[in-house]
């Protein structure tokens, strides 16, 4: 059943588990418990539309590279799923491996651990299963790279697809305009026994459950593990001081641009790099892509000048010194962009601000940072890839200046994926959750979504949190 | 490591990075009346290992400098 927090305001149930955020991550969970037959509370901040009021509370102190966290990730039902594009790639049984980056340990779990779960997260998402992840531009190159496989989805919106199912879910009771605040643990600081929850009118309620799963996204989640510090000043579940560290994202960086050998060539080509290549020389993964800028992008009179000034300049081969004028490509050239995985680094994350918002709860502070195995990746991997290209007969490419002389700073675009600010490790010293995504120093607070990524892999994160939240769900079943 | 390149490489090098690269390409869609205007000199020129050499950024075979665009 679904409430306005607004208008229900008394809650004096207490639930098998309450479910905090209503993204993909929340709402999978929610369904999946649902068929246990036990209880659940539902949390959602925002109302069932977009808002100012609410998006405000993603207002973020970005300190190291911007990634505007606070209006790419979405504040309502259905979370980011409202905005999101719907690419999907799975990870890698290699993305497993255990061997360190920057002196942390990879994934505690082998993808056996969510390959069994792969379809049943492609149909929520859905995506075609005979289809499967097709590659495309097969047999191009050959030693470094493989041809791209990936599926898209509609892209499924998580409101659209289930608000009427959680609606009509007797054991699910699911609260809108409902922010998360607080936890107040027991005396033993082991066990969460409560929830505090707050509309915009700053209207509390206090909710017991037996166990809590906070599915906030990369950024919320743990900056609300840290704003929790009533009970204990550095935050819940940061007796190690990981909680917010690690943040990695996929690193979008303009590498440079291309030319076919056969200039009529207008395909769009997607290459990842072979595991081979990324372990012997010991860099992170990648998916790069190769398309070529087919149109001017303007209208009228406008565009017949840039046209006329385009072709001039591409019939005189001197586009480099006219593209001022408007930002073209002649026929066959192209620009590479990327999808560059990020390694894991202490220094990358999200703490508290002095800033705070309404509520009084401190702002997220954003400190997104790259390092040297990072800035080799992205140089290892270009090069490659402009030598492959080249070697292949496909035509060559041009790098840009910062991917040749190590002396200059790497500029780098984001992708909206916000990883390991709340990592899964075996040891608690490395990470925050553990193997079945419980918090290492408590007995009943789960964390789900792509925080609990120990490392990211070059795929979209979203078909892989659905994989971990089905997990997640059958051993929380199993358990209770 | 990057190797140095030998004295023939280097002069057919700066010939041929006074036509821009798309020159390398297979066919010009422009045809045959296409007229290339002088050049400026190459910025710059690193070589990359020992086949392949930067010429202003462009990652290019050293064979095909050395030989010219095939
Ligand atoms: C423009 C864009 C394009 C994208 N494209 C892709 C793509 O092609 N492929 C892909 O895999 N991924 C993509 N993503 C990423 C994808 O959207 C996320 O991976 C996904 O939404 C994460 O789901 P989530 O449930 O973990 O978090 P979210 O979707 O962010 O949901 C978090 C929920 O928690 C709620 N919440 C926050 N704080 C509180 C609180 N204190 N109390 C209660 N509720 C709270 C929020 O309102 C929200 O509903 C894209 C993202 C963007 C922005």
């Amino acid at each position: 059943m679904l409430f306005d927090f607004n208008v229900q305001t008394t809650i004096d149930k207490n639930y098998d588990f309450c479910i905090v955020g209503t993204g993909p991550a929340g709402i999978t969970l929610a369904r999946e418990l649902s068929t246990s037959g036990k209880t659940i509370l539902l949390l959602e901040a925002g109302g069932l539309n977009y808002s100012d009021e609410s998006q405000d509370f993603y207002k973020c102190e970005s300190v190291g590279h911007d990634g505007w966290p606070q209006y790419t990730r979405l504040r309502y039902f259905g979370g980011t799923s409202n905005h999101w594009s719907g690419r999907c790639r799975p990870f890698d049984s290699s993305d497993f491996d255990t061997q360190k980056i920057n002196g942390l340990p990879g994934w505690p779990i082998q993808y056996s651990a969510v390959q069994p779960y792969l379809e049943e997260a492609m149909n929520i998402l859905d995506l075609d299963i005979e289809q499967g992840f097709k590659p495309i531009n097969k047999d191009l190159l050959k030693d470094h790279f493989s041809p791209d496989a990936f599926s898209k989805s509609p892209p499924t919106r998580f409101k659209g697809k289930y608000l009427s199912e959680i609606d009509a879910a007797k054991n699910i009771d699911c609260y809108y305009n409902a922010t998360a605040t607080d936890l107040t643990l027991d005396e033993s600081h082991l066990t969460v026994t409560n929830i505090e929850i707050s509309n915009y009118k700053n209207y509390k309620s206090t909710i017991s459950a037996n166990k809590f799963i906070l599915c906030l996204g990369g950024i919320e989640t743990p900056r609300f593990m840290l704003n929790c510090n009533n009970q204990i000043k550095a935050g819940i579940g940061n007796s190690n001081d990981m909680v917010g560290r690690c943040f990695m994202e996929h690193l979008n960086v303009p590498m440079g641009s291309f030319i076919y050998r056969n200039l009529d060539n207008t395909a769009r080509m997607q290459f990842y790099t072979d595991d081979n290549f990324v372990s012997v020389i010991n860099i992170g993964k990648s998916n790069v892509t190769l398309g070529i800028i087919k149109k001017v992008k303007s209208y009228g009179r406008t565009k017949a000048i840039k046209t006329f000034f385009k072709n001039l300049a591409c019939k005189m081969e001197i586009e480099d010194k006219v593209q001022f004028i408007s930002d073209f490509k002649c026929p066959g050239m192209g620009n590479i962009g990327t999808l560059i995985e990020q390694s894991p680094n202490l220094n990358s994350r999200v703490s508290l601000s002095k800033e705070t918002d309404d509520f009084g709860l401190s702002r997220a502070k954003f400190d997104w940072q790259i390092n040297d195995f990072d800035k080799k990746t992205i140089r290892e991997t270009g090069m490659a890839m402009a030598k492959e290209f080249s070697s292949a007969g496909l035509g060559i490419v041009r790098l840009a200046d910062f991917m040749l002389d190590k002396t200059l700073d790497i500029p780098f675009g984001h992708h909206n994926h916000h990883m390991g600010t709340t990592r899964m490790s075996e040891n608690p010293k490395y990470g925050v959750v553990d193997k079945n995504s419980k918090v290492h120093e408590l007995d009943n607070l789960y964390i789900a979504g792509s925080s609990v990524f120990s490392t990211g892999g070059a795929c979209n994160p979203t078909m892989p949190i659905i994989q971990l939240c089905l997990r997640l769900a059958e051993h929380l079943k199993a358990k209770s | 490591m990057p190797q140095p390149i030998n004295r023939r490489g280097f002069i057919t090098t700066f010939l041929l990075v006074t036509a821009a690269p798309s020159t390398l390409a297979n066919k010009s869609p422009y045809g045959a009346s296409l007229t290339i205007p002088p050049k400026s000199m190459p910025d710059k020129f690193t070589p990359i290992d020992d086949k392949f050499v930067s010429v202003n950024g462009w990652i290019l075979p050293t064979k095909t400098l050395t030989r010219g665009a095939e």
